[in-house]
């Protein structure tokens, strides 16, 4: 007999939405039932074309009738916390988008609501699913370059360059600019790589946005010694996508990690690893998946989201660690407004 | 529909924009050479007199520029077969991180795109359109192709994301839309790109388009061919399409020689697009696939 497939929902029909409504309507575990917009544009085009999912205006209604195994929130950061708190009381799963919530207050609201009454939760920090930066993650586990001494990462994208206009540029909605928005994929790498940064010091500049950071620049250190900046902006000339990079040394030698490749440097071969530099592109690492749109690691994500439904097991990027990648980004903002001073987190 | 059968070797457009699949850095470097217009008409009418015929470009800001210089020089505007992909979908991507999707429409509308002339045609009409998806999507597509209209047209591609965007969500009727409207309102063969050709063509198969114009990655590397090699492979077999095989060369990591004897291995196959700055590659590129469609 056929399994039955994981009913998803998608909150929010926008770009994301769209994306991931997409993916989980190609994985073999999963298919997407209901939708709900309150625009009445994006219902009527979508009713007229998909006509076995169910649109709704709004996403208690969609809980109460969906019977939906799970919810991917696409909203504005600022809804995402009241949606996940509705998935929370109908016991639905959910992946939500990074960040997890426009500050840190209702992230712990939402976290103290999910310790009551827990259900398996995903944030989109896609950058872990790109063949490059989980093959990075894998050969720092395996301690290729030895103590890792300094870590530095730059995050850019041409994107603003004027006064942008919608959510992402108020505060209170977006709760930040490009930090809080797109550096905050570099803040989970850290994380993820080295764990929880002790200190911070930071600095912000505003030049196109009036309430939200376009520049931002961040000093780190770890329990252990290990140090580190990281430079971020959405005004940066010539990255036609967001690219990030990561150059970390280590006491055998350098490894450096973007969007197409991880090299590594070593001083003296290994088991492993000649001297010198080796690399891995994308090509290298490359590995197929449902559906590619955006790119290739959306779907991985969202596979492993299912997976972990499937196992009913919990992530390691579930809502917990994005509450920790919230915490960190309160610090980063309150050392910006001290001017730079240290913040312990 | 105009039953078209594609060049044997099309002339790629990425380098031109930036897009470089293997390094960001490099092809902004590219980028950087390729300022002018006629040094990339150049190029392009370099690998024209080598043999390769056709020419992809994107809707780009820059392609505009490109279609002028070409309209200038009369054995290319007569000669070269130009195969349009529509829409460039990072431009799309940031408006709507800036303005959210639905606001992107309108203000695309208002603003007529890349075209200034459309927008005179366009007063007034926006809150009309905006409530019949099919009339939205007819103007957006018009919009895309205005400034190319004095080209050589061959094909028009619906963009990767489109396609798989629509296979995935199993979106009936747009596929045979895209075919009608291109066929008949602009008379050139339509086309479809992905980047899940293990996909897409079932479904493109299944919205009952028969023998649809193709154009998806095939190389030996697997690279860009999802779900996977083998079913991207098994899909060529099973739905019959004429289908031109893009990133053959992997992004520059597989050799000539190496791609060519692959795509060789593939009947169903019988074009490749390659894009690169490189003369030299370029000749020695043309040359590996000419032998092979021979």
């Amino acid at each position: 007999m056929k399994e039955k497939k994981l009913r998803g929902g998608i909150i929010g029909f926008g770009k994301m939405g769209l994306l991931h409504g997409a993916i989980i309507n190609s994985l073999p575990q999963s298919q997407l039932v209901a939708i709900c917009d309150p625009n009445p544009s994006i219902q009527q085009t979508f009713k007229k074309f998909a006509s076995d999912v169910s649109m709704y205006a709004d996403y208690l209604t969609m809980l109460n009738e969906a019977n939906l195994d799970f919810a991917v929130i696409t909203t504005p950061t600022f809804l995402h916390v009241p949606a996940a708190l509705a998935c929370i009381d109908k016991k639905v799963n959910f992946l939500v988008e990074k960040p997890l919530a426009a500050n840190e207050r209702e992230a712990r609201m939402l976290l103290n609501r999910l310790k009551k009454n827990p259900v398996i939760t995903m944030v989109g920090y896609m950058m872990r699913y790109m063949e490059t930066f989980s093959e990075a993650k894998k050969l720092l586990d395996q301690q290729i370059v030895g103590k890792v001494l300094t870590v530095n990462v730059t995050i850019y994208v041409s994107q603003l360059f004027s006064a942008g206009k919608g959510w992402r540029y108020k505060r209170d909605q977006s709760g930040g600019g490009c930090i809080n928005t797109q550096a905050t994929h570099a803040l989970d790498l850290l994380c993820w790589y080295f764990g929880l940064p002790r200190t911070v010091n930071a600095r912000i500049r505003s030049f196109y946005s009036k309430e939200v950071e376009d520049f931002g620049h961040i000093t780190f250190s770890w329990q252990d010694g290990l140090f580190g900046w990281l430079d971020s902006s959405w005004s940066m000339d010539n990255h036609r996508l967001l690219e990030t990079r990561l150059t970390i040394t280590g006491e055998h030698g350098t490894l450096i990690v973007d969007d197409d490749f991880v090299k590594v440097y070593l001083r003296t071969s290994t088991k492993k690893f000649p001297s010198g530099w080796t690399t891995r592109s994308k090509p290298d690492l490359f590995s197929g998946v449902s559906l590619d749109v955006g790119a290739p690691h959306f779907a991985r994500q969202d596979q492993d989201f299912v997976n972990h439904l499937l196992s009913e097991s919990r992530p390691s990027n579930d809502a917990a660690n994005g509450y920790r990648i919230q915490q960190l980004t309160t610090s980063i903002y309150n050392s910006a407004s001290h001017q730079g001073k240290t913040i312990s987190i | 529909m105009p039953n078209v059968f594609p060049d044997p070797i099309i002339f790629g457009h990425n380098q031109f924009f930036g897009i470089n699949h293997l390094s960001a850095a490099r092809g902004a470097e590219t980028e950087e050479y390729f300022q002018d217009p006629k040094k990339i008409v150049d190029l392009i009418a370099f690998a024209y007199n080598l043999g390769a015929h056709g020419l992809m470009l994107s809707t780009h800001e820059k392609a505009v520029a490109i279609a002028t210089e070409i309209v200038r020089r009369p054995t290319l505007k007569k000669n070269l077969n130009v195969y349009i992909l529509l829409p460039y979908m990072a431009k799309y991507v940031k408006k709507a991180n800036e303005r959210g999707l639905v606001n992107m429409v309108f203000e695309l509308l208002k603003t007529g795109g890349l075209s200034t002339s459309f927008r005179i045609g366009l007063k007034g009409s926006v809150g009309v359109l905006t409530k019949d998806p099919l009339a939205l999507l007819k103007t957006l597509i018009d919009l895309e192709l205005l400034p190319f209209k004095k080209l050589n047209l061959r094909a028009v591609f619906l963009h990767n994301s489109l396609t798989d965007l629509t296979a995935g969500l199993k979106l009936k009727d747009i596929f045979p839309f895209f075919v009608d409207y291109i066929a008949r309102k602009h008379q050139v063969a339509p086309g479809f790109c992905t980047l899940t050709s293990g996909l897409s063509m079932k479904f493109i198969y299944e919205s009952g388009l028969e023998k649809p114009l193709i154009m998806a990655p095939f190389n030996p590397a697997g690279f860009q061919m999802s779900p996977s090699q083998k079913e991207c492979e098994w899909a060529l077999k099973r739905f019959p399409a004429k289908v031109i095989a893009m990133s053959v060369l992997a992004a520059g990591y597989s050799n000539p020689e190496k791609a060519a004897s692959y795509i060789h291995s593939l009947p169903a196959i019988r074009s490749v697009i390659f894009g690169s700055s490189n003369p030299q590659h370029i000749e020695k590129n043309i040359a590996t696939f000419r032998k092979i469609f021979r």
